[in-house]
């Protein structure tokens, strides 16, 4: 029992939601993902689309991408994860073991979220530069790193308000959202008529030596893997769903068509204005007062991005990395995220735009891969079945594998990765003769589907291991045997 | 919406994942119908991008 001492309340929910927890309704949770879409990386990932094809070939690409990506990881992750009520890195627990979700969140959370924290704060630093220098506060040659500055003082901001929990992130993105949808449509009018819609639909990417198919399916992997990449963060959000209707459909179109609202602007600004960073060519295009009216508006957009990014992701490490990690809080574990985050910012600034596909494109790999096992493991050896006191044993229990690793799963997540590398090699972005036909992604999950399938029907299920003969004794079981209405 | 002060960590996983196994079950699965159509969706996506490579 307790022995008086007080956890947070924000660590608490890194716990399994109670019900009366799961409150957020379909508008908060279409407010909730609405504000991580409309951040730097829809402008991003809409200039990169446009690195690649054409405006119509470019608007598929994120709408028929994202929708790719994101409805194949509601299958695998989001929706059991909304079900238990648990940390998405914890049900990981019942295909990979404890230790292996564990080693799998280093390079997923630990990498991920400082990259792209930074990736927010430092455009949200820009435009607090251009805002300051616009308002005359700075000179533009004052010699002062002003924008890596304001990218400390974004990151901050961040920190504070995601430190303070789920109800802060709710209350900030129904605040905000709204002003969002504006900055991002009005972002979008301003280039169509600064640079007119025939020169927009004209407009051709960069020579580069593949052909039209093929620059299609690459800038559809690019979005398919930008879409899988939300992963244990919209499921751990998703799970404040007061139903799995709201919470299903809240996501989906928060990170589906109102993503394509900055990632078309992005994109049809690459094409017709040669960049895809709205700092760069806002205040150009629409005048000082809207301008600086806008890019504040877009600090805003990044902070709210940021939060959720944030406060979904500590989240993972809470659960995932011992009692070590607990007892420097959520706010402590939040500071640290912000700390790698503020050196990338500080040392690594240029990789960052300049590496994105292919940074992207390696996580996407592996996040993948990990798709494909969860895939196999959910649909077909567990039929929906995972006991959730039992995911929460990390010392022992049926999950436990082999000392809290499962080979077969690990194995197939490379079978996926190799799968996803031999079709499309991320750093110099080189597909092979088949991926215009089945991207990158779809086969690296199949291949580590398939892989974790065999491996696990053939060695882990007779040696009696990972509880697929069903977890007996639990308190709580949950299973899909019958249908739902 | 006010909530409980919690305990120590381990004993408030606990006690959620006792409040859980006793309390009434809510069905959390989407329904079926939901799922069907966001599985048409996924499909039909791809199947889009596939035809757009072809015009």
């Amino acid at each position: 029992m307790a022995n008086g001492t007080r956890i947070e309340t924000a660590l608490a929910e890194t716990l399994p939601l109670l019900p009366e927890e799961r409150s957020w309704s379909f508008r908060d949770m279409l407010a909730v993902k609405s504000g991580l879409s409309i951040a730097t990386w829809g402008f991003l990932f809409g200039g990169a689309t446009g690195q690649l094809v054409g405006f119509i070939d470019g608007v598929i690409a994120l709408f028929f991408g994202t929708a790719v990506g994101l409805g194949i990881l509601f299958f695998a992750l989001l929706l059991p994860v909304y079900r238990k009520g648990c940390e998405s890195f914890v049900f990981l627990r019942s295909a990979f073991g404890p230790l292996g979700a564990s080693l799998l969140a280093v390079p997923l959370v630990l990498g991920m979220v400082p990259f792209s924290a930074a990736i927010l704060s430092t455009m949200a630093g820009a435009a607090t530069e251009e805002v300051l220098i616009g308002l005359s506060l700075f000179s533009a040659d004052s010699g002062l790193p002003l924008s890596a500055i304001m990218s400390f003082a974004v990151l901050g901001v961040s920190f504070l308000l995601a430190a303070r929990g789920s109800d802060t992130l709710r209350l900030f993105n129904l605040a905000t959202v709204p002003l969002l949808v504006l900055l991002s449509g009005g972002l979008l009018v301003a280039v169509f008529i600064e640079a007119g819609w025939e020169c927009i639909f004209a407009a051709e990417p960069p020579e580069t030596r593949w052909d039209r198919p093929t620059r299609l399916m690459l800038a559809v992997e690019l979005n398919i893997v930008a879409a899988i990449s939300w992963f244990g963060l919209a499921g751990n959000l998703m799970r404040y769903g007061e139903s799995a209707r709201a919470a299903t459909w809240g996501t989906w179109i928060g990170l589906v068509p109102v993503s394509l609202l900055p990632s078309i602007a992005g994109l049809a600004s690459s094409l017709a204005l040669g960049s895809a960073d709205p700092v760069q060519w806002m205040t150009p295009l629409v005048g000082p007062v809207l301008g600086l009216a806008m890019l504040l508006i877009l600090i805003v957009a990044n902070v709210s991005s940021a939060v959720g990014l944030l406060q979904g992701n500590v989240t993972t490490i809470i659960q995932n990395f011992g009692a070590p990690i607990r007892r420097l809080g959520f706010a402590g574990m939040t500071s640290i995220l912000c700390v790698i985050a503020s050196l990338i910012i500080w040392f690594a600034t240029d990789a960052l735009y300049a590496k994105f596909y292919s940074i992207t494109a390696s996580f996407g790999a592996i996040f993948a891969a990990c798709v494909g096992v969860l895939l196999a493991d959910r649909l077909v050896l567990r039929r929906s079945d995972a006991n959730l006191a039992a995911l929460h044993n990390a010392s022992g229990g049926p999950y436990a594998f082999w000392s809290g690793i499962n080979p077969a799963a690990l194995i197939a997540l490379a079978a996926g990765f190799a799968t996803y590398i031999a079709l499309l090699e991320p750093v110099s972005q080189t597909p092979d003769a088949l991926f215009r036909y089945t991207s990158a992604s779809l086969p690296a999950i199949a291949g580590a589907f398939v892989v974790h399938l065999a491996l696990t029907r053939l060695v882990t299920i007779p040696a009696r291991r990972g509880g697929y003969d069903g977890v007996r004794g639990a308190r709580f079981d949950v299973s899909d045997a019958e249908p739902a209405e | 919406m006010t909530r409980p002060r919690p305990g120590v960590f381990e004993d408030e996983l606990e006690r959620r994942l006792a409040i859980l196994s006793q309390g009434e079950e809510t069905d959390r699965r989407l329904p079926a119908s939901d799922a069907v159509v966001l599985a048409a969706i996924t499909i039909g996506s791809f199947a889009v991008v596939l035809v757009a490579q072809a015009l």
